[in-house]
């Protein structure tokens, strides 16, 4: 018999009374302004907020970032905002890139993430070899907590190879409990709310 | 002695040697505990998530052989490789066939205790590939050769000035003083083995039966680049990592790193549905010793553990005693009860090292009724199921524990008896007190003050102050030597 076998066999031959699959429909935390809880959040884990006015601005915004103004080389996966090198087709090859600008498809109030959509970065390593991320958010699409977030997702999890809740720069507390930020992927994250 | 070269008790003691590093990893757990509990009073839930994350792990052992089943069907739809082993050897076997049959020969690894668990980083260098740890913490110990000493921050027992030196000799670098240098030298030198890696492996926090995905939780980012760079990816996992919908992973990810660092998610929570375009995804599943945990109804709780670290962190014996006086892979109130359940036998020790306050059971994010579980372990070694003679009395020789427990017992079954006992102690304490620190009693009294022991027992005083009273005279009068 196969290992594969011989497991579930020993498996099926316990004796295991069974416990029934809990809902989880309740009354999660919600707060009285969601962007406020987002940015709070997204501030206690070492990323930023910076908000566009109603009147549009958005590639100006985010030209004046600290980050892009000192980057040599932004690469954008966004088309409503412009970078200045062309998009790689290798996952290496984003190795240089110092700023990576890419859309979030909606954020979370709770925990400061941001869900990215594999389709958004279909070269998953820009996400991780950028020095510092630009992440675009519209206005208003930010949910309360993570139920919301997964009901809001639904089968396109399974529809997508990759995706991912992001809250924050890259980091590390391993030596002697100590907050470093920027440990292998971007130094710093950016949520320009447009 | 006991499947044990050496007692936990007696490995603690070389890591109390140090001092002042002992104190500073007491406190840096303790500071962790209280992030967590800050969290936890944020959400007027979360007693509630508790309760849901400990039913929803029932539920899924209850149900595991159809949630595998259910699993691998589904991850061979994404287009993933589903493997399964019954032990840490096939385990291995496994993984260096996938990379050996693929030529490779540099290796990029993040986290998993699963691979800790099975030896996998020595038997991969036996056969001639270079594996790296990329977490910034086990990249430290793998340098140092040691194993982590902690299931979420790896190099807690180390300070700076170790991790400064253990750069310097392994890796040349220059010398540097702050967590932040250091970190970024490793950055960039991490950055290089990424770029170069073939593969890589990684663990899985949570397996989805019903979509055939996994989850794997980092701060630092290095699973991502791990995965998404070389064009194989190899996911670890124990059986017991499933949760049966996407969205469970609401419940467990709100517990999950509020419980471990006090943060409200971890950086990246990366959901993989089969490999990346043209690469390949290998998912190995793991028994070893799992089923049998499952098959007893008193600790196939013991299952649900997320691997938080959050007992670890509590823990006053792990606090003062280090991860690696536990001598095993996952340490601290949990390990003590996985240890000498998967190895039925050995890590006798381990279920000892507790003091029974429970406050790993108070923030055991599934609801693990781990100080419980510790006990019921002790009280089947006493019970002969798994004996073991070396614990806290040290090489005393067998039953020794037991044999005075019915000499205490007699003892105290008859007042005289307990009379004369209290006498004799009361007599020793003042006269000559370093009895106490003799023989089987020292491994009591070494780490404890001896208080100044009264003249009289408690019934004497009484007595003496109370002469009109109800006690009978002659329970005095068997006091003689406190009668002066």
């Amino acid at each position: 018999m196969s290992s594969r076998d011989t497991l579930l066999a020993t498996l099926r031959s316990q004796s295991v009374p069974e416990v029934p699959l809990p809902s989880l429909i309740a009354e999660w935390i919600r707060y009285p302004d969601p962007s406020e809880q987002f940015r709070v959040a997204l501030g206690q884990a070492a990323g930023s907020v910076v908000s566009v006015g109603v009147s549009g601005g958005l590639p100006q915004l985010v030209l004046e970032l600290e980050a892009v103004r000192s980057a040599a080389k932004v690469c954008s996966l966004v088309s409503s905002v412009a970078g200045n090198c062309d998009i790689p087709a290798a996952a290496h090859a984003f190795a240089d890139v110092d700023v990576l600008i890419v859309a979030a498809e909606f954020g979370v109030a709770e925990n400061g993430a941001v869900w990215i959509d594999g389709a958004a970065a279909p070269v998953r390593s820009a996400l991780f070899l950028a020095q510092h991320l630009v992440v675009l958010l519209p206005h208003g699409e930010i949910v309360d907590n993570l139920h919301q977030a997964y009901e809001r997702i639904g089968s396109r999890l399974a529809e997508r190879s990759y995706g991912c809740f992001m809250s924050g720069p890259s980091k590390t507390a391993d030596i002697e409990q100590a907050l470093v930020v920027g440990a292998h992927g971007a130094r710093s994250l950016t949520v320009v709310l447009y | 002695m006991s499947g044990e070269a050496q007692s936990h008790a007696s490995r603690a003691r070389s890591f109390l040697a140090d001092r002042e590093r002992a104190t500073f990893h007491d406190g840096a757990l303790w500071q962790i505990r209280g992030r967590r509990d800050q969290r936890a009073r944020a959400l007027p839930e979360w007693e509630q998530l508790r309760k849901l994350a400990a039913l929803i792990k029932a539920h899924t052992l209850s149900k595991l052989p159809d949630y595998l089943e259910r699993f691998e069907a589904n991850a061979h739809k994404q287009g993933a490789h589903v493997h399964y082993a019954r032990d840490a050897a096939e385990h291995n076997r496994i993984v260096l066939d996938l990379l050996t049959s693929r030529g490779v020969t540099r290796v990029v690894k993040s986290k998993s205790m699963l691979t800790e668990e099975c030896g996998l980083n020595p038997w991969l260098e036996q056969h001639g590939i270079e594996v790296t740890d990329t977490d910034l913490g086990e990249l430290i110990v793998q340098l140092r050769n040691e194993p982590p000493s902690h299931i979420v921050l790896p190099a807690i027992h180390l300070r700076k000035e170790d991790v400064a030196a253990t750069f310097s000799d392994k890796l040349g670098a220059p010398p540097l003083t702050d967590a932040q240098s250091l970190t970024e030298f490793a950055r960039q030198h991490l950055r290089a083995k990424f770029l170069a890696a073939e593969a890589g492996i990684t663990g899985v926090n949570f397996a989805i039966a019903e979509t055939g995905g996994i989850v794997v939780c980092t701060n630092e980012g290095n699973a991502d680049l791990g995965t998404s760079l070389p064009g194989l990816h190899i996911a670890c996992m124990g059986m017991e990592k499933l949760v049966p919908r996407a969205a469970d992973l609401g419940v467990f990810l709100r517990l999950l790193a509020r419980s471990a660092t006090g943060q409200a998610i971890t950086v990246y929570t990366s959901h993989y549905h089969g490999p990346r375009p043209g690469a390949e995804l290998h998912i190995v599943i793991v028994d070893n010793g799992r089923s049998s945990i499952r098959a007893e109804s008193e600790h196939r709780s013991a299952l649900s553990c997320i691997r938080c670290g959050a007992c670890m962190n509590t823990c006053p014996v792990y606090r003062r005693s280090g991860g690696h006086s536990y001598a095993t892979h996952v340490p601290g109130p949990i390990g003590s009860i996985l240890a000498p359940l998967q190895t039925p036998g050995a890590h006798q020790s381990l279920p000892h090292a507790c003091t029974l306050c429970g406050s790993c059971t108070a923030v055991c994010p599934v609801g693990i009724d781990l100080h419980e579980q510790l006990l019921i372990l002790r009280r089947r070694q006493v019970d002969g199921v798994a004996v073991s003679d070396d614990v806290h009395v040290g090489p005393a020789g067998s039953g020794l524990k037991r044999r005075l427990g019915g000499l205490v017992g007699w003892i105290l079954a008859s007042p005289r008896r307990t009379a004369w006992l209290g006498q004799i102690a009361r007599w020793i304490g003042r006269h000559v007190p370093s009895v106490m620190k003799m023989g089987p009693l020292a491994a009591w009294s070494d780490t404890r003050a001896l208080p100044p022991l009264p003249r009289r027992s408690f019934l004497a005083e009484y007595a003496a102050r109370r002469p009109q009273n109800l006690l009978p005279a002659k329970t005095t009068a068997r006091d003689p030597v406190d009668q002066r």
